[in-house]
């Protein structure tokens, strides 16, 4: 009788311990892989410039990921893909972001589903006729997340301890890009970045979904960052095309008016200026 | 300081008036800035301080005059940039100059308006776009040749305390 309770304690104790084991999640998904799945293949961007015309029909989408394994593979180290309901909110904090904007007439949610992994711009083809969008901002993430046990995690080996003392220390680190393309000619148009790092602790036995509440509290943040980097870009972007920097793309508005047209005197104009007063001295 | 919030949009005729007077000030970066700039400052330093005083004073009046013919005229989504401006003070001070009794202040506002009508030829045969880094709104330019027409009658035929008629720097400086 006493060697079964000491096999049943033991047994007890090999599972407690199986509690406290480092744990990382890795969510990634990569853009070139995507749009060029052969790199010796790339198709090449079309030589034509681009004329945007405003206001724009704007497509946003999460690239697929490329492996979506469940929570944790072996040793505890994983991949996973995020839930559709996470994807979702998560591109409506970027269509809140720019829906207000006057350039902006409508911002399409496009479900990574209708994405397939490698898909390269054939498969963007597609989307951009079935939801009617020439410019699309392909999001890409790399999320890593690692839960470690303190060195005093050994008293997890009483029950009470795994439940209510918080020994694992979990860091949640998240990149997010977005890269904006137009999709009929191919043609990169800009990108920003978004980034954000919460650090935490948590008991043995909620370590699974301490993980999962900062896996998308990570990505929200990020997402936040992102959209004010994006707004920030797209201003820059702008102005590049404004002053010349990207002669490859002009922005029309619906009288077909570029925004290169402005008020300006020009360099030549007013170095001629300076020659008429040169020149005044000349005459007097 | 968001420069979006300053420049001349439609939204200035839906209560953002400030954006009337302010869509001139604002630029795209520095040298579209400076280009304007030297061509606000060449003319105006040539004339004497009295004239140059009544015509930078004239402009507050007719910058949102000059916006308001180009929300009307013309169809952009967004203006920045003094060059109607700067327009406008280059025919008023050549005019002023045409008045000079000097050889060379004439000589001085004939190049200047040989230049005004140079450019507003080019930019009324669509080749506005040559020697600048944005390309410039022909309407602006033509509606700044017209406040800097109205900027001088009105500084020549308002009187003022201190003088009737306003002189060129080089007629005081003789005289």
């Amino acid at each position: 009788m006493a060697r079964r309770i000491f096999i049943t304690a033991l047994l007890g104790l090999v599972l407690l311990l199986g509690c406290s084991f480092a744990r990382q999640v890795h969510r990634r998904s990569n853009l070139m892989s995507f749009l060029y799945p052969r790199a010796t293949e790339a198709p090449q961007p079309s030589a034509q410039g681009v004329r945007l015309r405003l206001p724009l029909r704007v497509g946003i989408a999460f690239v697929p990921s490329e492996a979506a394994a469940g929570p944790y593979g072996p040793y505890g180290v994983g991949t996973a893909a995020l839930p559709g309901t996470v994807e979702k909110s998560l591109l409506n904090v970027l269509r809140d972001a720019f829906k207000s904007r006057d350039w902006v007439k409508e911002v399409v949610v496009i479900p990574s589903t209708y994405l397939t992994p490698g898909g390269g711009f054939a498969n963007l083809d597609q989307v951009s006729q079935m939801f009617g969008v020439d410019v699309i901002a392909l999001v890409s993430i790399d999320q890593f997340q690692s839960s470690d046990p303190y060195p005093v995690s050994f008293l997890y080996l009483s029950i009470v301890g795994a439940y209510v003392l918080p020994l694992d220390h979990n860091d949640t680190r998240t990149l997010i890009d977005a890269a904006v393309f137009y999709v009929p000619a191919r043609r990169f148009l800009l990108r920003a970045p978004g980034q954000s790092r919460i650090t935490g602790h948590s008991t043995a036995v909620d370590v699974s979904e301490s993980m999962r509440e900062r896996s998308v509290k990570g990505l929200s943040m990020a997402m936040t960052d992102l959209s004010a980097n994006l707004s920030s870009e797209t201003d820059r972007f702008k102005q590049d095309i404004i002053s010349g920097e990207r002669n490859d793309v002009d922005v029309v508005n619906k009288q077909g008016t570029s925004i290169r047209t402005s008020g300006s005197i020009g360099g030549l104009w007013a170095l001629s200026l300076l020659l008429v007063v040169a020149m005044r001295r000349l005459w007097s | 300081m968001n420069a979006e919030l300053f420049a001349l949009t439609p939204a200035a005729a839906h209560g953002e008036i400030w954006r009337l007077w302010t869509g001139h000030l604002v630029h795209y970066d520095f040298r579209h800035f400076l280009t304007n700039a030297i061509a606000i400052a060449v003319p105006i330093a040539l004339i004497d301080r009295r004239s140059r005083r009544s015509i930078l004073l004239s402009m507050t009046l007719l910058a949102p005059m000059i916006s308001l013919a180009l929300l009307a005229g013309a169809h952009f989504d967004e203006y920045r940039g003094a060059s109607a401006l700067a327009l406008a003070v280059w025919v008023a001070s050549a005019l002023t100059l045409l008045r000079g009794q000097s050889a060379s202040d004439r000589h001085t506002s004939a190049a200047l308006i040989a230049l005004a009508i140079g450019k507003l030829a080019l930019e009324t045969a669509g080749a506005g776009h040559l020697w600048t880094e944005v390309a410039p709104l022909p309407l602006a330019h033509a509606a700044g040749v017209i406040a800097g027409v109205a900027a001088f009658i009105a500084v020549t035929l308002i009187p003022t305390p201190h003088s009737q008629h306003p002189t060129p720097r080089h007629a005081v400086q003789q005289s």
